[in-house]
């Protein structure tokens, strides 16, 4: 229990840092340096949360939803973008896990994260569960 | 054709309305229920001739018509409206030896003409097509042939979750064929002009792009033979072809390129690839060749050729320049690939010329020992293999660097120079998910000493934020060699250090426990004055040297008898300490000898980006460890 409550607090401190730009420390430069290369991507990505072509999903990454609401040349470019930030968001987890000393943490601080993206997630964007896309 | 139950009902055959019926009609196997044709005004003799005319079958139409056939040579001319906006015109002549007849229809809505097919539907078809079908000598002792147009504009696609599409297209098919026997020949050439195709990721502009082939159509089989792809500023691929029909699949093929211009071939589909994947770019130019060889199972063999390539990543970091290459790959066999390099840099270091020799097989890749001439030495790689576990790539690597000359390293890197030469020994460093490890330790010999690493993890080598772990011993460093290098002032004397507990973020220390001391053993022990002042400065306000101004500027050298400093960094903070107390300071440098000269720090917490601050300002050039 002390030990998911760990998580659940650091996740909090990390999802909050790194959308809303705040200052909070934690303190490894592997998680800061993850942190900082999501925070300037999140503005390339924030019109397509907007706009329905990419939304959250229930394992804590991101996902093409609709392509269709991306103009043709720059549905490549979309695509890598998403791949890049689910790679990064799986090294954060990692990295997380491997910062409090508990790799086998990975999975819990993955779901937590889930949780605390979509809840963090604006009015309008898509989130999805069970396989379907819901408009937050 | 056949018709069964034909019923005609005409008042007059020089004018009025008419009605035929048709119970049953078989046309080219086809057959047709209740087929119906009603004219306004029909003429039999001299010619026949319907006006405002309806035609209609179970299941088609009913959708207006007129024709008129004349003369013995029975020249028709009819017009078809199967939707207000499409119109099928024929015209033709029926009879003599050479009967021709040619179908047109103009700006098809590609959208409702595929309206009632529910796969190709789902892939909303959009645009307009010409189509034109000219048949000749059918139902003739000759060989019947036809020839086909379509003329694509502003067309599209786009499957379900938009991945795969094109828009705004523009493209011309061309099918020519005779049939000879059982058989039809012919030829089909396709001309893309314009528009934008996205498809698994590989986003095409059309514009002289275009595709022509020989076929050979049977019930079995279709052939197709001397084709030829012509991609626009990429090169043009050849090959040939067979599919199976009933099993709607390739059985065999053959595709083959020469002279491909690997610039336009990585911009056009190896850097989009690269792109949708989030992997960074590749900067490629020089020719390429390639040879694929396809059956049932897929592809059978493979070869990939390079001449004169130059490869490198966006950032040069590193370039391959005059890569020369024949990469074989053939299914479920091994096969040995070889390259020359005539130059390779790494960053500012250049390497080469070498070649190179891999062996590949299914899940295994291994590249047998060479050796890479770098600066006046060597890097020897005497085992590098990669194997495929669960997904993942494994790696192992054995290596050594032969000793090069440190003034010509410092140099290519644009370093302070440095005397002595620099050699380093990997016995075996091993990739194991993600994770590089060092077995054994890694040495490095420089300044007439020796670097030890051990414990030497890299976490996440190829990602973004790599982090290093290990620790590092350093046995009898050559101080002098040392100092000389940074203008830092000349000590004498030798070093050795621990540093355990190394880790490095984007290969810059984010902690470590240093101690670093003078070497036990008899050798010179001398500092000279301007080490003692770099050495103060070092220690920033609040750190002094323990003895007066001015004696220190009577001598121009002093003797000592040990010197020490450790540091913990931790949180940006480098916590100092020396050899011993001191009037609640820390000794870092016990005088000996005549003259002699302690110098003693108070300041036990310094930030390590000041620290490394003043070490680049001491030096007047940029410390080698930032």
């Amino acid at each position: 229990m002390k030990r998911l409550q760990r998580i659940a607090m650091l996740c909090l401190l990390i999802a909050s840092a790194a959308w809303a730009q705040s200052n909070l420390e934690i303190n490894t430069p592997a998680i800061s340096q993850i942190r900082s290369t999501m925070q300037s991507r999140h503005a390339q990505l924030a019109p397509y949360y907007a706009s329905g072509a990419v939304g959250l999903t229930a394992d804590g990454g991101v996902a093409l939803r609709d392509a269709t609401a991306v103009p043709l040349a720059q549905r490549p470019a979309v695509q890598g973008l998403i791949a890049q930030e689910n790679a990064d968001r799986a090294s954060l987890y990692r990295e997380i896990a491997r910062a409090n000393g508990h790799p086998e943490w990975e999975a819990d601080i993955r779901s937590t994260f889930a949780q605390r993206w979509i809840e963090r997630a604006q009015a309008g964007w898509y989130i999805q569960s069970g396989g379907a896309w819901n408009k937050k | 054709m056949t018709l069964e139950n034909v019923q005609v009902h005409a008042s007059r055959l020089d004018g009025g309305p008419a009605r035929v019926r048709v119970q049953r009609a078989l046309i080219g196997g086809r057959e047709l229920r209740d087929v119906r044709l009603e004219c306004a005004d029909f003429v039999a003799f001299p010619e026949q001739r319907c006006r405002g005319g309806v035609v209609s079958a179970a299941g088609f139409g009913p959708w207006p018509v007129e024709f008129s056939v004349r003369g013995t040579s029975r020249v028709l001319q009819a017009s078809l409206q199967l939707e207000p906006a499409v119109r099928i015109d024929v015209t033709g002549t029926l009879a003599g030896a050479h009967p021709q007849l040619l179908l047109t229809a103009s700006r098809l809505d590609i959208g409702r003409l595929f309206a009632r097919d529910e796969v190709l539907n789902s892939w909303q078809p959009a645009g307009r097509v010409d189509v034109s079908l000219a048949l000749a000598d059918f139902g003739a002792p000759q060989a019947p042939s036809a020839r086909f147009r379509a003329v694509l504009s502003d067309a599209g696609f786009s499957s379900a979750d938009g991945l795969r599409a094109a828009a705004a297209l523009a493209a011309t098919v061309d099918i020519t064929a005779t049939r000879d026997g059982d058989r039809w020949r012919g030829r089909v050439a396709a001309d893309w002009a314009g528009g934008e195709l996205l498809w698994g990721g590989v986003y095409l502009k059309g514009g002289a792009t275009a595709l022509s082939s020989a076929f050979t159509l049977s019930d079995q089989t279709v052939d197709f033979s001397a084709m030829s792809l012509d991609l626009a500023g990429v090169g043009r691929i050849d090959g040939h072809a067979s599919f199976d029909r009933d099993a709607q699949a390739l059985s065999s093929g053959r595709f083959g390129a020469e002279k491909l211009d690997l610039a336009a071939l990585n911009e056009r589909l190896i850097a989009p690839l690269f792109l949708v994947r989030g992997w960074p770019a590749l900067r490629m130019r020089g020719q390429g060749g390639l040879e694929v060889a396809m059956d049932a199972a897929g592809i059978r063999s493979a070869r990939l050729d390079l001449l004169d390539a130059e490869l490198a990543d966006t950032a040069d970091r590193l370039v391959l320049t005059g890569l020369s290459a024949r990469i074989p790959w053939r299914r479920g066999e091994p096969t040995e690939a070889t390259a020359s390099v005539s130059q390779a840099a790494f960053g500012r270091l250049d390497a080469g010329p070498f070649d190179i020799a891999v062996d590949l097989a299914p899940e295994r890749v291994s590249v047998k020992p060479v050796r890479i001439p770098v600066l006046d030495a060597g890097l020897r790689i005497n085992a590098l293999t990669f194997r495929q576990v669960a997904g993942r790539w494994d790696a192992d690597l054995s290596a050594d660097l032969e000793p090069v000359a440190m003034p010509a390293v410092t140099e290519a890197l644009g370093w302070p120079k440095m005397a002595g030469s620099l050699a380093a020994s990997v016995p075996h460093i091993r990739l194991r998910d993600g994770v590089m490890t060092l077995d054994g330790q890694m040495l490095i010999r420089v300044f007439g000493g020796y670097f030890a690493a051990s414990a030497l993890q890299v976490i996440e080598p190829f990602s973004a934020t790599p982090r290093v772990l290990a620790d590092v011993q350093m046995r009898y460093i050559d101080l002098e060699a040392l100092t000389d290098t940074f203008s830092f002032g000349r000590i004498t004397g030798r070093l050795d250090g621990e540093i355990t507990g190394l880790e490095m973020a984007h290969w810059r220390p984010v902690g470590f426990d240093a101690r670093i001391h003078s070497s036990e053993g008899d050798y010179p022990r001398e500092i000279s004055q301007r080490a003692v002042e770099s050495i103060t400065a070092l220690g920033g306000p609040g750190a002094a040297a323990a003895i007066q101004r001015s004696f220190l500027g009577f001598f121009e050298r002093f003797g000592y008898r040990r010197m020490g400093v450790s540091c913990r960094l931790l949180g940006g903070v480098c916590v100092m300490d020396g050899l011993a107390e001191k009037n609640g300071g820390f000794v870092l440098i016990e005088g000996g000898g005549v003259p002699a000269l302690s110098v003693v720090g108070y300041n036990r917490r310094v930030d390590w980006q000041e620290l490394l601050d003043r070490l680049a300002r001491v030096t007047d050039s940029k410390p080698v460890i930032e």
